[in-house]
């Protein structure tokens, strides 16, 4: 199965500033998640997409909104599927309160607990 | 005529209300000098709140310095000055020494843009954990949500009163109340439509028979209603309170007539305040107090 790797934290520095760190207000999650979705329409053979945040620092409420549950609903009915990994504790809060509005949550994904999918209650 | 508006010796959130009584009972275009020589301290919702106050005033106001050098030195360290200046006529002597350096978490700062919620999140990200951790005993996985809740209470600005504003961070003891334990306090404070006009806005509203400054608060900060009609919007505000349940804390957000607060078992505060004094914008505070052990 062929894997498309993101690291959100390079697509934060070439999407929006080279001296950001933080995914903060929902401006810079919208550029972020349109240069995610241009990685995912460059790599369409691939099956499974891998979002990494392990190298971001703080995510709040707007960007998890736009760049994670935005994506999952965007491509909920087709490929690819998406796993978010190098989760924190404090991104997984953040993450979790916005799928929760639109029906979802995120669930561990196979055996790697550091590896989570987005699934419609 | 000028009108005087004394300024209380502890200016707070609760005090700022004395301002905005004798405010209220003037036209937008009066003369206003805000008299502030006998101020003794100063909250950063006190010092944010008159530089939004003097956004709402049609005809340039005039601020009286502290009279204590102590507390206009303090003013001054906090960034107040550097703002106030274009925005009223000062009276008195502003202290120039020793400006640069800093004596809060976060000085007075302007919230005009997103990229100064990125610039308020690095800077206070970076000063914030000690304080957090070695002062307010919270766990280190506390700076993280703290940034989250001010990043979220900045962009309530950006996102909705269309109107640039004010944030300032500070933590210190509180002498009287809570046993003297620190506290930390968030104040962001702006002139602009509010959180009433900003829910009208929305298209397709529906009408309800009670709607007014405090149900608009309710709406917006109990249930998430935002004026965008993309179901992930509103969440931020919402997902503050949550924060700041967690830790004892409490979350209070001003507009128009009425004020909404989170009140946690240590203060005596009320949930809703009605028929306050007129003021625009929306003025948020959060306070998170030191952890004691039970």
């Amino acid at each position: 199965m062929m894997k498309n790797h993101i690291d959100v934290s390079s697509v934060l520095r070439l999407a929006v500033s080279e001296s950001y760190s933080n995914l903060v207000t929902r401006p810079t999650g919208v550029a972020v998640r349109v240069y995610i979705e241009a990685q995912i329409q460059a790599a369409s053979d691939c099956e499974v997409t891998v979002i990494d945040f392990s190298q971001v620092g703080m995510m709040d409420f707007s960007c998890a909104d736009e760049i994670v549950a935005k994506l999952v609903m965007q491509h909920e009915t087709g490929t690819p599927t998406f796993v978010f990994t190098g989760l924190s504790e404090s991104h997984i809060e953040a993450i979790d309160v916005v799928l929760e509005r639109h029906g979802m949550s995120l669930v561990s994904h196979e055996a790697d607990s550091n590896s989570y999918i987005a699934v419609t209650h | 005529m000028t009108n005087v508006i004394t300024v209380p010796p502890s200016l707070d959130d609760a005090t700022f209300e004395q301002i905005l009584e004798p405010l209220s009972r003037l036209q937008r275009d009066d003369k206003v000098l805000i008299d502030a020589r006998h101020a003794r301290w100063a909250s950063p919702y006190g010092l944010t709140a008159l530089l939004a106050l003097a956004q709402t005033r049609l005809e340039r106001p005039s601020l009286a310095v502290p009279e204590a050098d102590d507390v206009a030195l303090y003013w001054a360290r906090a960034g107040f000055f550097r703002y106030a200046a274009d925005l009223y006529d000062i009276v008195g002597s502003v202290p120039r020494g020793r400006q640069s350096e800093p004596a809060v978490l976060l000085e007075v700062t302007p919230v005009n843009a997103s990229e100064d919620v990125h610039t308020v999140v690095d800077k206070v990200q970076q000063r914030a954990q000690s304080i957090l951790v070695n002062e307010l005993k919270l766990d280190a996985t506390a700076t993280m949500r703290f940034t989250m809740a001010l990043s979220e209470t900045c962009q309530n600005i950006v996102e909705h009163a269309e109107h640039g504003g004010w944030v300032a961070v500070n933590s210190y003891r509180w002498q009287k109340r809570l046993g003297g334990r620190r506290v930390l306090v968030i104040a962001v404070c702006d002139a602009g439509r509010g959180f009433r006009a900003s829910l009208e806005s929305a298209p397709g509203r529906p009408r309800s028979d009670r709607w007014d400054d405090g149900m608009a608060l309710e709406e917006a900060v109990m249930r998430g209603v935002s004026r965008f009609r993309d179901t992930g919007r509103g969440q931020g505000l919402a997902g503050v309170r949550r924060f700041i349940g967690r830790w004892d804390g409490k979350f209070s957000v001003r507009s128009g007539t009425a004020r909404l607060a989170i009140v946690p078992t240590w203060d005596d505060d009320v949930p809703l305040k009605e028929n306050l004094p007129p003021f625009p914008g929306a003025q948020i505070q959060i306070t998170i107090p030191e952890r004691v052990d039970r």
